[in-house]
Formats: structure tokens, sequence, C-alpha cells
């Protein structure tokens, strides 16, 4: 048993995809504490997790229906917190697969850096076959690459955007602390959501093992269909304000004008 | 002949009193760090504290034994303990040896041993590695010529290697101990750093750029030169590392691999031309049995490939698991009480002999002497 709590947020009804993201949630060797699945206003999410045999995963899990009216990704992930009750969480996007070792690697790292607010996977990046691209993240075991062997520091996000925190293990008490993740930051908010914890000089270490797996670029998801719909100009203003909102803890109401 | 026989009789009386010198010939490395000359160290400070007059010996007046400009010295690499353990040199000409001292020489110092042939002491050949027994030997040149009887070595390989070669040798093994700092009990998980161990450096290097070039995508591995770290340092990083690399044609033991085990970091290693005992051994028929206590290849050109596979199962927590339960099994078996204890036994059994040695000459000359007076 762990203490980190697994937030699946499920905006809609993919069956293939959301069969394995369970599955590779039920091959975890060590289980996590609970896992919440939080859903939107789809009702067939709903119908369709409520109904759902999560066999050894029943006693832990929750469907949660988030009902604040918000259900961009930082929303449903920054309400499944709210409603968790593992002193560390992580995430996995329901198009995605955790590494089966995931979880036990959370529970022996936090043990052995219980100092560290965020841990981040290695990410191995698939093309839409499931066809290995490249990993993320694991940059910072690079020797002279980050400050420190393993861990992301300010200076170098100031210098690399290119880092991915899907399956990262957080500290609850920490990421409410510092504001948890920003709705308007839109496309950045990853990035912006790092810069922060390091300028709240949150350690922020990289667990050198495969944890996540990440369907790069998948057709219909929230990230490409988003990434579409702006420009270039868009895109480096949403990083110029990740660089300047990251000083706040509070998430401010920001509008993109041409 | 009365002043010899109480000389001879002296020197027993010495022996059995501790009183007498065992002088530990040494190689000046400079201050980098090698193995046989930290194993000359450890069976010196270990006989101190059994309460015999133990000293390094070296050549020249400017052995190093602690940092200047130029690096490290004993001090520094093996530790203060060690540095401060007393030294002699020969150039200093205070060195005096009689029948009751020791001298122990190592194996490739064969210039020594010819030089020192009417000296009164008993010599010992201290043998760790076979590559350089003949290094300063003629063609028909043997130990025994020098009369060289007596042999320390590390393990039963050499030897049975030795006795092969020289006859009517007193071949004694004392293990070497591997020190507990090598035990990890650190709880911090390994980290994605491959730590190398070489006899030639180009082989290190060659190693990396072959990796990097084939797998770019570990290209966030770090690979460590361990040469040149003091000993207390060198074990903490080999404690990091995920796995060890190491490659030594000619080697005739094998501290690293040992040492690595003893970390809980797995090796892939160059089998040597002498198999070590640890890594398995040669039948009858000459067929090699391999110990799964690390992952051995004959073929150097695969050592990239090899590492290329023990990063993919690190980062799924997949490294074979018989290496890991065999590591276990091995790691211990170097120990420092095994080292101690035989060393004890074995530098007593050689005073004994030197005891029954001194008097079958006292003995001698006694019956001479009556004869002589009749």
């Amino acid at each position: 048993m762990s203490n980190i709590t697994l937030i699946v947020p499920v905006h809609k009804l993919e069956e293939e995809l959301l069969g394995r993201c369970i599955e590779s949630i039920k091959n975890q060797r060590v289980k996590p504490y609970e896992v919440l699945f939080v859903t939107s206003d789809d009702d067939s999410v709903n119908d369709y997790l409520n109904n759902f045999d999560f066999g050894d995963l029943k006693d832990i899990t929750r469907v949660v229906k988030n009902d604040s009216g918000e259900y961009d990704f930082q929303s449903q992930i920054n309400y499944g917190v709210n409603e968790s009750k593992g002193e560390y969480f992580t995430f996995l996007e329901y198009d995605d697969e955790l590494s089966h070792i995931w979880i036990k690697n959370g529970v022996e790292y936090i043990k052995a850096y219980p100092e560290v607010g965020v841990f981040l996977p290695i990410v191995y990046e698939t093309d839409n076959n499931g066809n290995f691209i490249s990993f993320t993240n694991e940059s910072v075991w690079s020797k002279n690459f980050t400050e420190e062997l393993g861990y992301l520091d300010n200076n170098t996000l100031q210098k690399v955007q290119n880092f991915n925190f899907d399956g990262m293990i957080v500290n609850k008490e920490k990421f409410i602390e510092g504001g948890m993740l920003k709705k308007h930051m839109k496309l950045t908010f990853t990035y912006e959501f790092l810069l922060r914890m390091t300028y709240l000089s949150v350690p922020v270490m990289v667990i050198p093992k495969l944890g996540y797996k990440h369907t790069n670029n998948r057709e219909g998801s929230l990230f490409v269909e988003y990434k579409k719909s702006i420009d270039v100009l868009e895109s480096k203003f949403w990083v110029n304000k990740a660089k300047k909102e990251y000083f706040f803890t509070n998430d401010r109401e920001i509008t993109y004008e041409p | 002949m009365s002043e010899q026989l109480e000389r001879i009789k002296q020197s027993i009386e010495k022996i059995n009193n501790k009183d007498f010198g065992l002088y530990f010939f040494t190689i000046d490395t400079k201050g980098n760090p090698t193995a046989g000359v930290a194993t000359i160290y450890e069976h010196v400070k270990k006989l101190r504290e059994l309460g015999y007059n133990a000293q390094i010996l070296h050549d020249k007046n400017d052995y190093k034994l602690r940092e200047d400009a130029e690096g490290m010295g004993i001090a520094e690499w093996l530790g203060e303990e060690y540095a401060s353990l007393p030294h002699v040199s020969i150039e200093s000409q205070q060195l005096q040896v009689g029948p009751a001292d020791f001298v122990i020489i190592p194996e490739a110092f064969a210039t020594i041993m010819k030089q020192t042939v009417n000296f009164p002491c008993k010599r010992i050949v201290f043998l760790q590695s076979y590559e350089y027994i003949f290094e300063m030997l003629e063609i028909g040149e043997g130990w025994e010529q020098f009369n060289i009887r007596d042999v320390i070595t590390t393990n039963e390989n050499l030897r049975n290697y030795v006795n092969s070669m020289f006859r009517g040798l007193n071949t004694d093994v004392i293990p070497i101990g591997i020190p507990d700092y090598f035990n990890s009990t650190d709880i911090k998980p390994k980290i994605p750093t491959v730590s190398m161990v070489a006899r030639d450096k180009r082989e290190l290097l060659k190693l990396v750029k072959i990796f990097y070039q084939k797998y770019p995508h570990y290209r966030f591995v770090t690979f460590r030169d361990m040469s040149g770290l003091p000993r207390e340092m060198f074990a903490k990083e080999l404690q990091k590392s995920f796995m060890s690399v190491w490659i030594d044609e000619l080697a005739s033991f094998g501290t690293f691999p040992l040492e690595s085990m003893k970390c809980n970091t797995p090796v892939v290693g160059k089998i040597p031309r002498m198999v070590p005992e640890w890594m398995g051994s040669v039948d009858e028929v000459g067929n090699l049995n391999l110990n799964d206590n690390g992952v051995w290849t004959s073929n150097l050109n695969a050592i990239p490939d090899i590492v290329a596979t023990m990063v993919g199962l690190y980062l799924e927590d997949s490294l074979p698991e018989n290496v890991l339960r065999d590591m276990e099994e091995w790691k211990n078996k170097y120990n420092t009480e095994d080292f101690e204890k035989t060393l004890t036994e074995v530098y007593d059994n050689i005073f004994k002999r030197r005891v029954v040695e001194l008097t079958t000459t006292l003995e001698q000359l006694e019956q001479k002497e009556l004869v002589e007076n009749k």
C-alpha cells in the first residue's frame, strides 16, 4: 500500500483507450492508496465508470463527478486533489498508460527523498501506433545539464521548456500551498507550474525510471485540438506569460490579444 | 664461529619475542591509487596491530606520502592512518637487516631479489599479478636461483600458476578483504551512472563513444572513470552507480568487481586471460563455467550493447534476478574478518618456519663447531 492517490480525469468516453489506461493501473506492482476518476458533466462517462468492473481495484476506486462547472484539464486535476486522501497524488490521462513500476518507485523515492515536493517520471513518448519516439525529462540526469544532477531548477527551465509533468507524483500540501494548477495558463500550464514550484524552492526531481507512456500528438486529444487553434505568436505569448505568472500563486484571468 | 652461533640464537629469540622487522617493498605510485599497493599497506597495518614491526620500504627518499601541487599522496587516496605507518627508504641507507628480519618483495622486482641474495634476512615474494613475474627475469632465470622459497599470494589461481613455474616454493594464500565501507547501507536508490575501471583507459573512451553513437536516446547516462579517486570516495561513487564496467585483460584477481558486488552494483566485465576464482572455473576439458555474479563476456565489442541492455532493464526495474541473487552470495566472501584471520595464521606459520630454519642452521653450526673442536 502507498500514500499516493492516483487521479484520472476523464472528459470523454473512449472505451479502448480507457481500458488500456485502467489495465496499467491494475498492473501496478504497488497499488495506489486510492484511484479517483474525476468525471465531467458527460453522463455517459459516469455511467460507464460506475458500472465498470475494477476487479482488485474495486475497494480503492471512487468515481467523483466534478460539479464545479470547470472541465478543463487543470480544473479536473485540482478538483481531484481536493477530493483526495493520500499524502501525495499522481495523475494519469485516460489516453495514456502508467508503467507498472511507477507507484512502487514513487513509494521508494518518497522514502529516500522526503524533502522533494515533485517527482517527475521519465516519459516514454510514442506515436499513435505505440512506437517509441523519444524520452522526456531524462535530460536532468545528463552531467552538467542542470544545477544538480537529477533535479530540475528554475535557471534550467528558463532555457529549456520541453518538460512533461504527466504522471508526476506531488506532495499534496506543497501543491495546495503553491497555488495548484492554473486554468488560465492555457497551453503552458505545465511549464508555469514547474517554474512556480522551483521558484518556491520546492525540489523537483526526475525519478530515473520509465514511469509514464504518453501518446504524442494523439489525434482528437485536448492538447492537439487546442494546439491547432493557436498560431506561433500566441504560442510565444503564453510562454512569455508563464515566465511572468510563475511569481504568483494566484491564477489570474489572462486574455490573449493579437 | 661462536659469534655466529650467538647471532642466530638471538635471532630466534627475537622472532619469538616479535622483536624483528618486516619490510614490505613498495613502488611509489606517485599518488595513483592501485589495488596492489593498497593490499600491501593493509598487510603492514594489520601486522602492526598484531604487534609486529612491519614497515613500508621504498626506493627513494621523496616517496609521495602526502598531497602536493601535482596531486594526491598516500594520505589522500588511502587515508592518514596508512600514511602514518612507518616508512623507510633504501636511499637513506638506514635499513639494516639481520637473520630475524623479513623483506617482502613484489613479484615484479626480480632485480631486488637478485641484489638482496646475500642479505642475512628472510626474503619473501608478494605475488599479486602473474603478468609481471617475468618482467625483469632473464631467459632461464627463476626465483629459486635467488634463494626465494617463500611466496605470499592472494588467491588459489595464482598459487597454482606460480607453483607450476618455479619448483620448491612454499606458497601461502592470504585473500584480500574488501573493506566494510563498500557495503552499501545508503537507502538512496541508484542513479543512471556507470562506474568504469580499465587497465587501458583507451578502452573506456572507446566504449563511451560507441555507446553514445549507437544509443543516442541514452545520452543521459553518465560514465565515470573511477581511477584516481581516494578509496572511500571511490566506494561512495560506486555505491551510487546502477552498474559498473570492468575491462582488465591481464587481471590476476580483480578486486574491482568484488568491490562492486559489495556495493550491490552489478558488473559487466570482460573475461580476463586468467579467469578469477570468483568469476568461475575451467573444467578438465577446458570448458569455462561462469558464475552469475556479474555479466561476463569474452567479446569486448559486445560491452556497449550489454550496457545498453542493462540501462533499459534498469529503467524498468528489471535488472537480471539471477545476477542480483548471485552477487548477494558473493559480496561477503572476501571480507576483512577472513583476511585478518588468514593473515594472522599465515604470518604465524612463516615465522615458525623461519625459527625452524634458523634452529636447523644453529644445530648444523654447533655440530660443525664440535667436530672442529675435537
